[in-house]
């Protein structure tokens, strides 16, 4: 059970850092028109952060949470 | 054993002695200062700063500020960096410092994050609008997002599973306000052989996630200039390895400071012992003979063929308007390898050329964040504006003392809630 | 769509700087902010000197450092081709800045209330001024223009944010053309749209040989000058602007 969070959260994590990056936040490339300085999602670099941040709270996840019997 | 104190914690825990409230009360003051400088530079705008707009107005539009965040990031490098190849490598004779050098690198990034914010115009928009806007086009987007959230949380992270043992011994032995704030952060562990093992995987897998981060978050603060065509000076593929190689030599001299400091403080001779200081002696010297390596490949490529622009700032570097700061830097770097390396090669160490080095090269590494900043701005300008000048106001100098005496304040404060070093009970296996 | 270009013809140009005025008429930008800049250069030593002026507004390139670099996209590309800044959603990074190879931003240092060429907040100024500072405030400025209606023109808006020449989008917009090519008396300046080949910008192209600034750099300007040869290591700039300001109170 602790090992299945620790393993969700860290691809949980990367899978929100590579869509938020991809997809979610401005385009990539050389910038053409005004949608390069937009989000396509609010907040996707938030997201991003977050999903960084999940990969790391993995390691507390399998540290603290109790194994079961 | 560590040393207890009356109230049966370790090093100084909770024990307010007359230095230290001094010495808190000391850094207080500065920070009361960079408080006051920032509130005028809030209510005048940067006008109160030496900065001013690059080209017409003949000035340097980033300067001390970003300077010293690119100084603060490069020394917070060095810690986490250490305590994680310790635990790779199994690096014993260095383990009693690593919380230290956890520590610091935990409050060079806030100090980092500080002086980014009083760098920019509009502060609070920041922090709302880069989590909401950020682009990953911009390199700006890797420093504050893989270096705020990954770095910085994860050293966090490293840190809290790295004292939740000390913190379940304190929470023991003390009594009154801080047992609360000791059982959560030990969240009930105890020392069985399954907890230590799950400690050590735990560990293990964040030091080895760390490392590339590490290395990924200094190079996005060197993209911030390297990838820059329009700077003459800036634009190189060195600069990425070269801030990670400069951050570790400022962040290892801090650390010998700090190490040196709290030998005297502790009385922990055994375990901060001279072994410690040779091994970070050695490890700065070869960092900095790395980055003398760096410095001359980038000078032999600009005198032997640059562009007029980069030439022009190489003059005012070698012999103009920056060779003061540049032959200091350059001295303060040299004059500590030719110490190390003599201790090195005749095997005979001391405290003292440790802790002189760490000085000396943290002065040049301040110099050499001042000269990647500030001369491609005054003396790189592509069209031909003329030269600049750049020269830090009162109340850029006092910020940054500010966010000194923050850092020292901080560090204080924290040593005096929880042990600096790992708290070994005597006949406990240690990792 | 558009594809919005500038031709500025050095022969022309007298150096009468009455493009930099209007500029600054027009877009209210506050003491020491110069967007059109005209360098006057002195070129190789006696007897062969040579002095000829040349006009400098931002480039609008096509692969601007600037909109590359900003962390919070209020620099942006739009679709006619001008590079525009959004003063609600700057942080004043000053990332384009140093980004910039030509040297066109302009950051607001201070209060632009407080940053203006006379201090028009006192009470003998108010009377005459109603309380407009400067004098010559451009309502038209405090509207959103192109997509998304962002406030992109003018400058002088709030301490903090950067701002640079913008092709005057307040007046592009209505058809007209931007101040300094509006109020060039020889003409120097010509505005157009570079796809239509029978506009003054495309003629002027045709028939001339035509160089852009900064051309090595890679960042493809929409600026293109005309009758004459890119400053090049021997030119040195003879009439130094002292943008300076100081802070007032």
């Amino acid at each position: 059970m602790r090992k299945i969070w620790t393993l969700s959260l860290i691809i949980v994590g990367f899978a929100l850092q590579a869509v938020s990056y991809l997809y979610w936040a401005a385009p990539l490339g050389t910038p053409t028109n005004p949608s390069f300085s937009n989000p396509v999602v609010p907040f996707a670099a938030g997201y991003f952060v977050l999903g960084v941040m999940l990969v790391f709270i993995s390691a507390v996840v399998y540290e603290l949470m109790p194994e079961e019997k | 054993m560590a040393a207890r104190t009356s109230n049966g914690l370790s090093y100084g825990v909770g024990r307010w002695s007359g230095g230290s409230v001094a010495f808190l009360g000391l850094s207080l003051m500065f920070v009361l200062l960079g408080i006051y400088a920032y509130s005028q530079q809030a209510i005048h705008g940067e006008v109160v700063t030496g900065l001013r707009n690059i080209g017409l107005m003949g000035g340097a539009t980033w300067g001390l500020y970003v300077a010293f965040l690119v100084y603060f990031m490069g020394v917070s490098f060095a810690g986490i960096t250490i305590s994680a190849i310790v635990r790779l490598f199994d690096l014993k004779v260095l383990k009693p410092i690593t919380r230290i050098a956890e520590l610091m690198t935990i409050i060079a990034l806030i100090l980092g994050a500080l002086t980014i914010m009083s760098d920019v115009g509009k502060p609070l928009r920041a922090i709302l609008y880069l989590p909401l806007y950020g682009r990953p086009m911009s390199p700006f987007f890797g420093t504050f997002t893989i270096v705020i959230s990954g770095y910085f949380f994860a050293s966090l992270v490293y840190f809290y599973l790295n004292g939740r043992k000390d913190a379940a011994i304190c929470a023991e032995q003390a009594t009154g306000a801080l047992k609360g704030f000791y059982q959560f952060w030990a969240a009930g562990y105890k020392d069985t052989p399954l907890e230590r093992r799950r400690h050590e995987q735990s560990t293990f897998w964040l030091a080895v996630a760390l490392l590339p981060l590490l290395v990924v978050a200094t190079s996005t603060l060197g993209a911030v200039f390297g990838l820059q065509g329009g700077r003459p000076g800036w634009h190189s593929a060195l600069q990425a390895p070269g801030f990670v190689i400069l951050g570790g030599v400022s962040g290892i001299g801090h650390l010998i400071i700090l190490a040196a400091l709290f030998r005297v403080f502790t009385s922990e001779t055994d375990k901060i012992s001279m072994e410690v200081f040779k091994w970070l002696g050695n490890i700065l010297m070869v960092l900095i003979l790395l980055y003398t390596y760096f410095m001359v490949v980038e000078w032999l490529t600009v005198s032997y063929a640059s562009s007029s622009h980069e030439g022009k700032i190489s003059m005012a570097l070698l012999s103009g308007r920056y060779a003061g700061v540049f032959w200091l830097s350059v001295v303060a770097l040299l004059v500590p390898a030719v110490l190390l390396f003599t201790q090195f090669a005749q095997g005979k160490y001391t405290i003292g050329v440790a802790v002189l080095s760490g000085v000396l090269v943290n002065v040049a590494a301040i110099g050499k964040r001042y000269l990647i900043v500030v001369p491609s701005q005054t003396h790189g300008t592509l069209l031909p504006y003329g030269t600049g000048q750049y020269t830090p106001s009162w109340v850029e100098v006092s910020v940054i003392l500010g966010l000194l005496g923050l850092g020292a304040f901080l560090y204080i404060l924290f040593v005096k809630v929880f042990p600096i070093m790992e708290v070994a009970d005597a006949g406990k296996g240690e990792m | 769509m558009a594809r919005l270009g500038m031709v500025i013809n050095l022969d022309k140009c007298t150096g009468c700087r009455a493009c930099m005025v209007a500029c600054k008429v027009e877009n209210n930008t506050p003491q020491g902010s110069f967007w059109m800049h005209v360098f006057r250069f002195e070129e190789d030593e006696y007897p062969r000197t040579k002095t000829w002026f040349m006009p400098r507004p931002c480039m609008h390139c096509d692969n601007a450092p600037c909109v590359k670099v900003c962390p919070v996209g209020a620099r942006f590309k739009q679709e006619n081709g001008l590079v525009a800044t959004d003063s609600d959603r700057c942080i004043g990074c000053r990332y384009c800045e140093v980004a910039c190879p030509y040297g066109v931003n302009n950051f607001n240092w201070q209060d632009p209330t407080k940053g203006q060429y006379l201090d028009w907040r006192g009470p003998e100024a108010q009377k005459a001024t109603q309380g407009a500072s400067p004098p010559y405030a451009n309502p038209d400025l405090q509207a959103g223009y192109g997509k998304g209606k962002r406030k992109i023109a003018g400058g002088g808006h709030s301490k903090g944010v950067i701002e640079k020449c913008t092709f005057c989008p307040q007046l592009v917009e209505k058809g007209k053309l931007p101040a300094c090519a509006d109020e060039c008396p020889t003409f120097a300046i010509q505005f157009g749209d570079l796809d239509d080949l029978m506009s003054d910008v495309s003629r002027t192209l045709q028939n001339n040989e035509n160089f852009r600034l900064l051309e090595e750099a890679g960042t493809k300007p929409r600026v293109y000058y005309v009758g004459g040869t890119p400053p090049n290591s021997k030119v040195r700039e003879i009439e130094k602007v002292d943008a300076k300001i100081k802070g007032r109170a």
